[in-house]
């Protein structure tokens, strides 16, 4: 044991000490602040819009969870307007960040702008989406499935494809802890795919969830499906291949964006959501 | 020995071959004959040549035998650099090359490569290299005529390149030869020793990380010569002898063999023939290392080449070479735990001819012609997932595809008058894969004027085609790295590119300075989608994106040699810039490895005739690369709430910092007149211990507990020691 000790003594010491000093680096030009704006329908809240300001690298926001980290960077009293079908519809502000508006108050498949004037920073942003059709859950189940050395879950999503167009879609899986679903710093599983050649028809679609900590028998998970647009699909597809963290293995890129002079994306898709169990 | 300059009364008239023979004509009468090479001696005598007349000649090196040669003239070397016609070619000796420190003390033909102008180095440590803004694939390495697709072992910190079986290695940069293609920057061709051995020769060195070997033997004098080589690295032998419960289940090998057969005056045959393999493997761990005795891997990597090769001499004015070679390259990961597994396959195989005829239509007019032809047999790379992980790693696997490449060629050169040199060629090469057929003419021009005995100018330009690329998404290259060929929707690479050239010698120092500036533009490159991960996947033809580059610079080179101080000093400043519609929203971005400023300082002193010190110091302006430059958030993909998405510069916009770099050698050699001959190396790596950074990352200040950025490096102070010897 002691002969092994001094071995691995011997071996970290001499490599350790010809590990050089990290060299530090200034003078890096950081992104400028600018207005961030996403958005989505949600059942019970109508199209709400988060209208924020992006930060550079090094500041400490970075290492807020959720909930503080929308109000650290929440901007607030800004003007938020939806235009089309000749018509101008006002954003009202929920609570700092979030605006919100009726569903209703929106025509499907009618183009609509956005715009996002934010008089206090002097700037503003505009971007231009489809409003899509919703599609609802008929079925929805997740079965516990044993890995490696946790269990996952194999979540089966049964809908009906919107006939005479092509469509993309978005499953996504969160679990949820004993505050709810809203603000949680659990990670978000989305599942991407198209309807491919099942036009107009009944799919079925299964797939692994994946989570740090795994799924349990009994766990309560939320699973929402959405109707998006190929721009949207495109985000999230930058979502799911970012691999920030081992940037000297790949190519860092940035989010595609539909946002003019500004971040995020507009993007008008409704959540159909449902709070299941995950079955043995 | 192959690359040797024959002069004719002061003006070159031959390169020697691959079997070290050349052919030269020459008017009746007396003349004097010399042969010159970077690290030898140079040969000179005179003959009286009435008819056809056989020379030979033997080089001997200049660092063995500094009491027993009357050196005629060490600057005739730099006369030949003035007056051949050939432009951005470096010749390296395996002697010079093992007597510069090394990184753990082995010697190590790409590392020197690395230092030479023109020549940019990638990741710290690994085998890439970039020739004048070209990206690292775009260099052909061979290996006695046969292609090497990977050249390192221990991902690429070693070269697969055994120092004690080599010959002579010559890069070649631009100036291209119309029998040189395959690849768009550079030609690196590496020979091992061949010839005649007059007895038997051993040589061999005992290092900190792997020992090698060398053997030569005269099966018949000066007609059969045996030559054996081999190595091993053996850490994980010595660490198991030392403690059995410490045990790293890593090893490389490389064995090389070499026939050489001298038929008689008219015909010279070779086979040369290399085997490596890198092993990770965890089942050779005992139980009590293994952990969970579930789990298992396996990686193997390994490369094979053969080559068998016929020199045919009819007469003094006609040359005949041809090679036949064989090339193969894979890997394996087998991964096992659990009831799952993954398994990761790729392989390339060559078959290759290569045909050269030279023909002497006068004294001083020469045609080259001939034919290469390069049959790619390229197996489906696959990546198989069994078990629950098939899930969600799903299994792919690319096209296996067969690819032929043709070339026939043809150049003229020709003194056009007494100062002018003229060398004309041109080149059809054509790419067959996937249904479809690329041709592609490439020109090449040399010109090269007489300025004084001592300086000359040189311009050329050359016209290259490239029909493999290598498939890489990460910023470096990795094992698991698919060589693959141009389709029916990937054309072929090319590149045109200029240089313009002044040389001049110093007789008086023994050296001579080399100028020159080139201008590259580059068509067809590859590169991968945005958001492309190829580690879990073995499916990328969809991904791939073809856009275009250009690079410039200049390169200074300052080069000696002398009785006991030889060494050289370079200096390259270039740009190097890409352009694809898909990246960087379609605007143009720096090269990953666009270098500014790259300064080698390399030399070898003999302190006395046992002692020798070298050094090499090195400065590299940072590469390039994309770092975080801010974050924002956006409603989570339920809605239910934020997460942060980073913002990064764009493509390569900041450079990281400057890095140089300081090594040290010491050799103590045994007494010259011992016929046991042997040398102690002491080297030190990096010795202010200074971080060569490759990354720009951001973390936690211990300290102040702030957000910082920082540059982690890789490789610190290396000191080693190796034990040489030779008899």
């Amino acid at each position: 044991m002691m002969k092994k000790l001094w071995t691995y003594i011997f071996l970290v010491s001499i490599l350790a000490s010809c590990i050089p000093e990290d060299l530090p680096i200034e003078n890096i030009p950081q992104a400028e602040s600018r207005l961030v704006v996403s958005s989505a329908i949600q059942q019970n809240l109508g199209v709400v819009v988060t209208v924020t300001r992006s930060i550079n690298a090094l500041d400490d926001a970075t290492r807020l969870d959720p909930d503080d980290l929308l109000a650290e960077l929440a901007v607030s009293g800004a003007d938020v307007q939806f235009l089309g079908n000749n018509q101008s519809i006002t954003v009202q502000e929920l609570f700092p960040g979030v605006y919100a508006t009726p569903v209703s108050s929106l025509s499907p498949n009618v183009e609509y702008e956005l715009r996002v004037n934010d008089a206090e920073r002097g700037q503003s942003v505009s971007a231009s989406t489809e409003f899509l059709r919703s599609v609802p859950i008929l079925i929805v189940e997740a079965v516990a499935v044993k890995a490696t050395t946790d269990s996952l879950a194999e979540v089966t999503v049964v809908f009906s494809d919107l006939p005479g167009e092509e469509n993309w879609y978005l499953v996504s899986v969160q679990p949820i802890g004993e505050s709810g679903p809203l603000l949680s710093d659990e990670d978000v599983f989305a599942h991407l795919f198209t309807d491919d050649d099942q036009d107009g028809q009944q799919i079925t679609e299964s797939f692994i969830a994946l989570d740090f900590d795994g799924y349990d028998i009994g766990d309560t998970i939320l699973v929402a499906l959405s109707n998006i647009s190929k721009g949207y699909y495109d985000f999230l597809d930058a979502r799911e291949n970012d691999q920030t963290g081992v940037e000297f293995l790949y190519e860092p890129y940035n989010y595609p964006s539909n946002v003019n002079n500004g971040y995020g994306y507009f993007s008008l898709h409704t959540l159909n959501s449902r709070i299941i169990t995950v079955q043995p | 020995m192959p690359f040797a300059t024959i002069v004719l009364d002061s003006t070159p008239v031959a390169t020697s071959t691959q079997a070290g023979t050349f052919n030269f004509q020459a008017s009746p009468g007396v003349h004097t004959v010399s042969a010159t090479f970077i690290g030898y001696e140079i040969f000179s005598d005179r003959f009286n040549l009435q008819n056809d007349t056989t020379i030979r000649i033997q080089l001997k090196s200049s660092v063995e035998n500094l009491n027993e040669f009357v050196v005629v003239d060490q600057a005739n070397f730099a006369k030949d650099v003035i007056q051949d016609n050939q432009m951005s070619t470096i010749s390296l000796s395996p002697r010079e090359m093992s007597m510069l420190p090394t990184i753990a003390g082995e010697t190590d033909v790409i590392k020197v490569a690395q230092l030479l102008p023109g020549v940019t180095k990638g990741f710290e440590g690994t085998n890439d290299y970039f020739v004048r803004g070209g990206d690292a694939d775009q260099n052909l390495v061979l290996l006695d005529g046969a292609t090497v697709y990977n050249t390192g072992h221990l991902f690429g910190f070693l070269s697969v390149f055994n120092p004690d079986i080599l010959g002579d290695v010559q890069l070649t940069s631009g100036g291209f030869t119309a029998d040189q293609g395959g690849r768009l920057s550079s030609i690196l061709d590496i020979k091992t020793l061949s010839g005649q051995a007059d007895s038997v020769e051993v040589a061999g060195s005992i290092g900190i990380i792997a020992s090698r070997i060398a053997y030569r033997q005269p099966i018949k004098k000066d007609r059969l010569t045996l030559s054996l080589g081999g190595r091993r690295t053996y850490i994980d032998q010595v660490l198991r002898t030392i403690n059995a419960d410490v045990q790293i289940p890593y090893f490389f090998y490389d064995v090389n063999g070499r026939l050489d057969y001298q038929h008689n005056e008219k015909h010279n045959f070779y086979f040369s023939t290399y085997y490596g393999a890198d092993v990770l493997d965890f089942s050779r761990l005992d139980e009590s290392q293994r952990g969970n005795s579930d789990f298992n891997s396996n990686f193997n990597l390994t490369n094979s080449m053969q080559t068998v090769g016929w020199n045919f001499t009819p007469n003094s004015k006609q040359a005949l070479e041809a090679t036949l070679s064989r090339t193969q390259y894979d890997y394996t990961l087998n991964s096992s735990f659990e009831g799952n597994s993954i398994d990761l396959f790729g392989a390339i195989e060559d078959y290759a001819l290569r045909t050269k005829w030279t023909q002497f239509l006068t004294q001083k007019q020469k045609l080259t012609f001939g034919y290469d032809g390069i049959l790619h047999g390229i197996s489906p790379s696959k990546f198989i997932t069994t078990g629950t992980i098939n899930d969600f790693i799903p299994s792919s696997q690319s096209r296996g595809l067969e690819a032929q490449e043709h070339a026939v060629f043809v150049q003229y050169d020709r003194p056009i008058n007494s100062l002018l040199q003229l060398k004309v060629g041109y080149r059809q090469s054509m790419g067959i894969a996937d249904g479809r057929a690329y041709l592609n003419p490439e020109p090449r021009l040399a010109l090269r004027y007489t300025l004084t005995e001592s300086s000359s100018v040189k311009f050329s330009y050359s016209r290259m085609a490239q029909y493999l690329h290598r498939v890489s998404s990460s910023a470096v290259s990795l094992p698991t790295d698919i060589w693959y060929s141009i389709t029916r929707d990937i054309k072929p690479q090319t590149a045109d590119q200029i240089a313009l050239g002044y040389t001049r010698s110093f007789s008086k120092i023994k050296s001579y300075v080399s100028v020159e500036g080139y201008y590259k533009y580059m068509n067809n490159l590859t590169e991968y989608q945005e958001g492309t991960n190829l580690l879990l996947t073995a499916s990328f033809e969809d991904q791939l994106l073809q856009g275009s580059g250009y690079s410039y610079g200049t390169e200074f080179l300052f080069r000696h040699e002398s009785k006991r101080f030889q060494g050289w000093a370079s200096y390259t400043l270039s740009w190097t810039n890409r352009k694809f519609d898909g990246l960087n929203n379609g605007r143009e971005f720096p090269a990953k490895y666009d270098r500014r400023h790259s300064v080698s300082l390399v030399g070898q002193f003999d302190l006395t005739e046992r002692w020798t010190f070298s050094a090499i110091w090195e400065f590299l302006s940072g590469s390039r690369f994309t770092p975080i430059v801010g974050n924002y958030t956006i409603l989570n993909p339920s809605g239910t709430g934020v997460e942060l998405v980073p913002i990064y510069t764009d493509r390569n916009a900041v450079g990281v910092s400057n890095s140089h770099r300081l090594d040290l050698g010491l050799i103590f050699k045994s007494k010259p007149s011992a016929r046991f001959k042997s040398e102690w190396h002491f080297s030190v790596y990096n010795v202010y211990n200074r971080a060569t950074p490759a990354s720009i990352v951001v973390r936690t200040n211990p300290e102040t507990g702030n957000l910082e950025y920082i540059q982690p490096a890789l490789f610190g102070l290396i000191p080693s020691v190796a034990y040489h010897f030779r008899f």
